[in-house]
């Protein structure tokens, strides 16, 4: 039975996140399902092409946080956005979505997958093989909005991305109108990679060595996972258990990403940053006039806590998940041989995937040498720095 | 030139807390090379961070102290930092104080490579420097000995590393630094140290280029 001490805790936390992660093949596959839709959607002789289409991921996709369903019946769902370069005063919501909706039935592919028309979206469904779903949300540019943010303070690289989506559910659906929903999908991811920049750059040139610098300050590569994106992958499985039967209390990823992503100080190590950020990630859910608020970092009047106003129950739920998760997380920290960690893991993560990394560990712990090494390599010995001489140039 | 079995006895007691550093032999040299992964503490305040470095332990080592390069090219130019890519870890004598309290090349490492790096990092992280810098040139050497000292006086730091460089340790006459005590109960115990540390031949160079530095600063400054 292998001993379990602090490296051996951050290596379980690792495995158990990278099996909630979304695994290559199925990656690599939405990736390429979704770019197909792109090119039927805008190119070739669609009559979306000439308004300059862009289709790209959102959401958790984006981010790297993605994390596999709850029960095998369940699928991932892909979030895309399908962006046409459209004046405000030139198309209505209404015609923006059917101008896309429309498209996909003419594809003899796409009509027989597509669902029932979504509040803000299209959703197309795939083969149960393929294990996911898309939503594609219709959108044009909100250029008049960026430069507002811009006028705010918010850096241009997380402004100038803002768009305009539609919401069948609004009065002025049908109409021409100035006044449509906003999102910034691009913006958060901008802003979120900034969050952890340190830690991306570090890792991406340990898989992808010094080429592709100009790369680094895009989006998140998903081969490259941070500290920070598999603590939220833990906290959102551990949000998922513990709502599993309250569905309609349970914390929205946004709020989980952005309180984690704000609380997060750059650590190496996955302990340290669970530890900061269960630590800290309450002080950032403000009051704004009696308000609970989660203000959305690239949008400061956006409240992502929103949905808690019309129901002060799922604020209430919020915070005591949040206790919950520092219990939780205490608890591992206790974990001291397989035995316990296996009492321990299970009700927080799941059977499968707890029993899995511990396996591994016990594998891992059996050719002691490789392992001990690279123990050594993540905790060199502190170094308490006393009279250090100056830097001098002769 | 020194045996290799000192290199090989410093090296194994390195490598235990910094796996990921080898020992390398070419061009009739001793190298450290590999990456350095740190984890310091100063004022409670912690920086990991790792680097890839080059040491080259000198054939007189430990007459001469090992030199360090940054193989990462983090640390940019304007930083302190040689044209050869050598860093400037401190002034001499500093290096030599530091390396004395553990003399081994795990010793260096942590007293005097590690609080660099951490100066480095620290800046990044918080645009400011922990613990400073001193001036380029003997400026800096005067000020480095004005720390050492604790004294804020130029012609009595000349006097006292006058002394270092004459080598003429008397335990009964006059302090040096003009405070009329006996060397003994004054700054003795220091001189001691001090030139136990380095022949004295260096304090008579650091002697004359701060001379320079104090009573003729505009006329000639070395680089």
């Amino acid at each position: 039975m292998s001993r379990i001490l602090r490296p051996e805790i951050g290596y379980l936390l690792s495995e158990i996140a990278q099996s909630l992660d979304i695994s290559n093949t199925l990656f690599e596959d939405a990736e390429k399902k979704y770019r197909a839709v792109g090119s039927w959607l805008g190119e070739g002789d669609s009559p979306l092409a000439k308004f300059t289409p862009e289709i790209y991921p959102q959401g958790s996709f984006l981010l790297g946080t993605v994390i596999k369903p709850l029960s095998d019946e369940d699928e991932y769902d892909i979030d895309l956005v399908f962006r046409l370069l459209i004046l405000k005063d030139q198309i209505s919501q209404k015609d923006l979505k059917n101008l896309v909706g429309d498209r996909l039935k003419a594809s003899e592919v796409y009509k027989h997958m597509l669902d029932e028309e979504g509040k803000r979206c299209w959703t197309i469904k795939y083969a149960e093989s393929a294990q996911f779903h898309m939503d594609i949300l219709p959108a044009i540019p909100d250029e008049l909005y960026s430069s507002i943010l811009q006028k705010e303070g918010i850096p241009v690289n997380f402004a100038s991305t803002s768009i305009n989506i539609t919401d069948k559910t609004l009065e002025n659906y049908s109409s021409i109108s100035n006044d449509w929903p906003r999102s910034n999908p691009k913006g958060f991811a901008a802003w979120f990679q900034s969050r952890m920049l340190i830690q991306y750059s570090e890792l991406y040139k340990r898989v992808f060595g010094e080429a592709f610098k100009a790369e680094i300050e895009k989006v998140p590569n998903y081969r490259i996972k941070t500290p920070l994106q598999r603590c939220i992958q833990l906290l959102k499985r551990h949000r998922d258990i513990n709502f599993m039967n309250d569905q309609d209390n349970k914390p929205a990823s946004i709020l989980i990403t952005t309180l984690a992503a704000n609380a997060y100080e750059n650590e190496a190590d996955i302990v340290d940053a669970m530890v900061n950020i269960i630590d800290r990630m309450p002080s950032f859910l403000v009051k704004r006039n009696g308000v609970a608020w989660v203000p959305n970092p690239i949008d400061p009047t956006e409240n992502f806590a929103d949905r808690w106003v019309d129901n002060p129950n799922r604020e209430r739920n919020f915070g005591y998940w949040l206790q919950k998760v520092k219990s939780d997380f205490n608890r591992i920290l206790t974990c001291y041989d397989s035995d316990s960690a296996r009492k321990i893991l299970t009700p927080i993560f799941g059977e499968r995937v707890s029993n899995s990394a511990i396996a591994k560990l016990e594998v891992k712990s059996q050719s002691q040498a490789p392992f001990y090494n690279s123990v050594l390599q993540k905790t060199p010995p502190i170094v308490n720095i006393t009279n250090p001489p100056k830097p001098w140039r002769a | 030139m020194v045996g290799l079995s000192i290199i090989d006895k410093q090296f194994w007691e390195l490598v235990q807390g910094y796996p990921a550093l080898h020992l390398e032999y070419r061009d009739g040299k001793n190298f450290v090379t590999g990456n350095l992964i740190f984890s310091a503490n100063y004022h409670f305040q912690q920086i990991d961070d790792d680097y890839l470095i080059e040491m080259v332990i000198p054939n007189n080592y430990p007459d001469s102290l090992p030199t360090v390069k940054d193989k990462t090219n983090r640390i940019v130019g304007g930083f302190h930092k040689y044209t050869d890519g050598t860093l400037c870890l401190g002034a001499s004598l500093a290096l030599r104080l530091n390396y004395s309290k553990q003399p081994s090349l795990l010793g260096f490492i942590e007293k005097c490579v590690i609080p660099y790096l951490y100066t480095y990092s620290y800046n990044c992280k918080y645009g400011s420097l922990p613990y400073g810098e001193l001036a380029h040139g003997w400026e800096g050497i005067l000020d480095y000995y004005k720390d050492l000292f604790k004294i804020d006086d130029n012609q009595i730091i000349l006097r006292l590393v006058k002394s270092l460089a004459e080598n003429q340790y008397k335990a009964h006459s006059r302090c040096p630094c003009g405070s009329r005590k006996k060397v003994r109960d004054c700054h003795g115990n220091l001189l001691k140290k001090l030139l136990s540390l380095q022949p004295k031949d260096d304090y008579l160079s650091d002697y004359q280029g701060m001379l320079i530095e104090a009573n003729g600063k505009n006329y000639s400054r070395k680089k």
